[in-house]
């Protein structure tokens, strides 16, 4: 809290501190944001994401590549072994060498009806487009380029189509092919021209044995006469004497392996290549590549030079388009060529995820300011101001109920009670107030009215009254019973004859007796008289206790 | 603020409105429409329909946001049970592609209420550009279901060079060929010039058979469940010819495509479709290897004496399964781009297929082919188009299974009466018995 002194001062507005703590809240929030993802691994970059698809799919891809080239190479040497031993069966069943065949219609014909189940056999069994026996022997050893024609027999698939175990006959006897239901290919040829046949010199020197690690991978050539490309896997065939008869194997066409080896992946326009050569350069002329399951590629159709990227990503550029992969280097036939697989993404996809995860964090940070502003915001409005303005209303003794804060209303409540308490309290005061005012008036006129009265009675003894009577009156008063001086007191009082007749339960006769006593006692001829020396008397003795108090 | 925020949402309810009121998904070049598809172009050889494809997917394809995906390629005889299949989900078959090519016949199998109507895709002014015999040949009642992309006829190629040989020791020359008699004559004078091999494969009999009953005046030879009218005596006639010939073995039925049993010598002369040119081979080669050019010439189908040419409208087309209404404006596209003039002709003029677009015939006159045989075949179009009548396919639903069925039965049959016509059977007493087994087929 020391950190932020200024906020925290009590001199502060309370919205300025709700900023303050909302401002450090969303620095909390990011940063621990930010560190949960580093912390969990999720918070990386572009490149460091791409690295990692792009090398886990060339992975898979290899794996499967590996894993499918070694079921053709086991079906390459069983296709092998069974091709020799019925050539050599042939051979020996009718006695005759294997260059007998040369130039018989009749030896190459028994040739190619001894394997040609074998050969379609096989091919309905391995995972392949083609499978093929070329014998070092032709026909017709006179023909135009006989040295490079071999027979030989070369099935197709018809389709890639599972289901559809149709069969073409791309080289052989077409008539075989019709006997056994194999109808030629739209291209068909009689005999394997050697020029065409990828690397076959080569493959045919390298003839050895043992088969486990004679078998090869040509390289990447054109079907003559169609616009299809393909690789061959290829094993010698090879005698029990070590005659090599040629060269069998299985094709895989630039259609099948896109078909077959198209990857299962999250990235849509990814592309993958199988090449033979240079790690430096992918060459569509030399490569087969596929793109992802049910989806659609465009493949690398020119050469691509590479370069490091980083983050071992390489950047593969060519004329009109580039991409961003990761080759791994393999080898897929024992002390052969090397190959290079590759995960491609088109470079554009690339740049598109650098931006995407740029604009992606500053959107999440955008997206927790705005949160952050927001509940800001609300909190204000729906906490903070309702208690300014509570505030406000206490200030200004307005107790509204409905503050929608239940603690402030409880507390209006409250105040409301005590200011009603208090108001009654109050009014009793005022009230009892006005009452000792109007006794206190009322005191005060008989006050008045006394000193009136009085003031008259000192005026009319000065005027009226005979001292010598009023001495007589004085005196006479010690001469009274104690009837006569009950009533001349109710006289004195102010009462009637009749009022005193009531109180004092005397005939009214009997009363009359008694003023004529009194009157000749007091020496008075009236009752006015008898009164007016009465008040003088009392002035008299109020003024002797006057004088007597502050003596 | 109490306002921003009420301008924010109510722009936020306002895009959610017009998102979701939008009238149709629209085609987005940044979230591209796949399109899969199954042709029949080049299945075996080069497909110059996968190259545009590539350079639709390319150009147009990636401005609007298209991807075209072939998923298959088959022939125009197995494409409709591979749709049927992938239509009932059998298990290998790949799953059924949202742009096809196909008969008539296989679009009604499938049912034209999954297919889309290319009427109400394209406007009548557009419409006015195709040909409109072949807008007619893809209706199904008045569903344009089958929208023309190319179309071929049936057509006689030769073997030129072997043809000229035997032409010259048998006297007979390539007007022979012009009519069915001149044909079948032809055929038996290399039978026997050749030492008993048949001078022609047939890949379509019956549509020979059709055209030559139809120009002798037949009437009504289709039953109402989309078979042959067996009591139809011009047909039977018509058929009668061509099953004598057979008999005799001066004629084959194809053992699938007639182009590879000319490239092998078998025949030096084949009937089939027009686009079948993108498979001939440049030479013969014969079972001891040696070889001869081919010289390909190709010329009408033969006609009935006296009568006037008649031809085969054949050939694929092309159909869009239902699905959304974003696919369909995306095949739209396509379709416009494939069919339109240009382009339209440089696809036929390299697989031997005639245009749809009118104005692509008139190109036909001065253009430069890649080949002589490919001259050969379009100076034959041009004066078929100009001279012939062309004839519609059937169409009936579950009619080319019983076709292929009799083909099937005609080929396994074929060596047998060639044996026993050889033997001294009467040829009338053989094609009696094909006729048996035409009857034969349900």
């Amino acid at each position: 809290m020391k950190l932020l002194p200024g906020f925290t001062s009590k001199k502060r507005s309370m919205k300025r501190k709700l900023f303050a703590y909302m401002f450090i809240l969303v620095a909390l929030v990011l940063t621990l944001l930010f560190s949960g993802l580093l912390l969990l691994g999720q918070f990386t970059g572009a490149e460091q994401t791409t690295f990692e698809t792009l090398d886990f799919q060339a992975d898979v891809f290899y794996r499967q590549i590996e894993s499918h080239i070694e079921g053709l190479a086991v079906m390459s040497i069983q296709l092998s072994v069974d091709i020799a031993d019925a050539i050599e069966k042939y051979l020996s069943e009718n006695h005759i060498g294997f260059s007998d065949i040369n130039d018989s219609e009749i030896n190459i014909a028994a040739v190619q009806e001894a394997t040609f189940n074998i050969l379609r056999q096989k091919l309905l069994e391995a995972k392949c487009s083609g499978a093929f026996i070329v014998l070092n022997a032709t026909v017709n050893t006179d023909a135009d380029k006989a040295a490079n024609s071999h027979t030989g027999l070369y099935l197709q698939r018809s389709s890639l189509d599972y289901s559809d175990t149709g069969i073409l006959l791309y080289r052989g006897l077409t008539q075989l092919g019709k006997e056994h239901g194999v109808m030629p290919h739209r291209k068909w040829r009689l005999e394997f021209n050697t020029d065409l046949f990828p690397n076959y010199a080569q493959l045919t020197a390298d003839s050895k044995l043992p088969l486990t690690s004679a078998y090869r991978l040509s390289d990447i050539f054109t079907l003559t006469g169609t616009s299809e490309r393909a690789v061959l896997m290829t094993l010698p065939i090879i005698g029990r004497d070590g005659t090599v008869y040629g060269l069998c194997g299985f094709e895989i066409s630039e259609s099948y392996f896109r078909h077959t080896f198209s990857q299962p992946s999250k990235l849509e326009h990814a592309v993958f290549t199988i090449n033979k050569g240079s790690e430096g350069i992918i060459n569509h002329a030399d490569s087969f590549s596929c793109g992802i399951t049910d989806g659609y590629y465009l493949p690398p159709n020119e050469a691509y030079r590479s370069s490091s990227f980083g983050n071992g990503l390489t950047l593969f550029q060519g004329d009109t388009s580039s991409y961003i992969g990761v080759t791994k280097q393999v080898n897929l036939c024992k002390d052969s060529d090397t190959f290079y697989l590759t995960a491609l993404v088109p470079k554009q996809d690339f740049d598109r995820w650098v931006l995407d995860d740029t604009v992606r964090i500053i959107l999440l940070v955008l997206l927790i300011l705005t949160a952050t502003i927001g509940c800001s915001y609300f909190f204000t409005r729906r906490y903070l101001s309702p208690i300014k303005k509570s505030l406000e209303q206490l200030k200004q003794k307005e107790y509204d109920r409905n503050s929608g804060i239940s603690e402030i209303d409880d507390l209006f409540a409250f105040l409301a009670e005590q200011d009603r308490i208090n108001e009654a309290a109050f009014d009793t005061m005022r009230k009892e107030k006005a009452d000792m005012q109007t006794s206190l008036d009322q005191i005060r006129n008989a006050h008045d009215e006394t000193m009136q009265q009085v003031e008259r009675l000192a005026y009319s003894r000065k005027n009226e009254v005979d001292p010598y009577d009023y001495e007589d009156f004085k005196n006479g008063l010690k001469f009274l019973t104690e009837r006569e001086k009950e009533i001349l007191d109710l006289y004195i009082a102010g009462k009637t004859v009749k009022e005193i007749v009531a109180l004092t339960g005397l005939k009214e006769s009997t009363i009359r007796f008694h003023n004529r006593n009194i009157y000749t006692k007091l020496n008075v001829h009236s009752l006015k008289q008898l009164l007016r020396y009465a008040a003088i008397m009392k002035q008299e003795e109020g003024e002797r206790g006057k004088t007597n108090g502050i003596s | 603020m109490k306002k921003l925020l009420s301008f924010f949402l109510i722009g936020l309810m306002l895009c959610f409105a017009f998102t979701g009121c939008s009238d149709k998904p629209k085609l987005d070049p940044d979230n591209p429409v796949t399109l899969t598809m199954w042709h029949v172009y080049g299945e075996q050889a080069d497909s110059p329909m996968n190259r545009l494809i590539e350079e639709f997917n390319k150009t147009v394809g990636a401005e609007k946001g298209i991807i075209i995906n072939v998923t298959l390629m088959s022939n125009a005889s197995q494409i409709g049970q591979k749709l049927l299949d992938a239509q009932d989900e059998v298990p290998g078959v790949p799953s059924m592609p949202d742009l096809f090519f196909c008969h008539s016949s296989n679009a009604e199998e499938l049912g034209v209420s999954n297919l889309l109507n290319w009427n109400d895709l394209f406007t009548e002014d557009e419409l006015n550009n195709y040909v409109p015999e072949f807008l007619e040949d893809g209706k199904i009642g008045d569903v344009l279901a089958v929208f023309p992309v190319s179309k071929s006829t049936h057509v006689l190629y030769v073997a030129g060079t072997q043809f000229d040989r035997f032409a010259k020791d048998m006297d007979v020359s390539y007007d022979d060929l012009s009519t069915w008699d001149g044909f079948f004559s032809v055929a038996e004078k290399y039978y026997t010039w050749s030492g008993g091999k048949p001078f022609c494969a047939l890949d379509y009999p019956i549509r020979c058979v059709e055209l030559n009953a139809l120009s002798k005046g037949a009437e009504n030879f289709y039953t109402e469940d989309g078979w042959y009218d067996f009591d139809n005596p011009v047909f039977k006639e018509s058929w009668m010819e061509f099953a004598q010939a057979i008999s005799k073995g001066h004629i084959v039925v194809s053992d699938l495509y007639s182009n590879t049993m000319v490239m092998t010598g078998e025949v030096i002369a084949g009937i089939g479709s027009s686009a079948s040119i993108l498979y001939y081979n440049d030479v013969i080669t014969y079972p001891d290897n040696t070889t001869e050019p081919m010289n390909l010439q190709v010329v009408p189908l033969p006609k009935t004496k006296d009568a006037d040419l008649l031809v085969t409208l054949a050939g694929v087309g092309l159909c869009s399964y239902k699905t959304t209404e974003q696919k369909a404006e995306a095949a739209a596209v396509f379709a416009r781009y494939i069919t339109e003039e240009a382009r339209n002709f440089e696809f036929v003029a390299s697989t031997g297929y005639m245009p749809v677009n009118k104005g692509s015939f008139e190109k036909i006159k001065d253009y430069a082919f890649e080949s002589k045989a490919y001259e050969n075949l379009y100076t034959t179009l041009f004066e078929v188009n100009k001279t012939a009548t062309a004839i519609r396919e059937p169409s009936f639903a579950g009619y080319y299974e019983k076709i292929y069925a009799l083909y099937d039965r005609l080929r396994e049959m074929q060596p047998q009466l060639t044996e026993r016509f050889a033997n001294g059977e009467d040829a009338a007493k053989l094609a009696a018995e094909t006729w048996e087994l035409f009857r034969s087929i349900e």
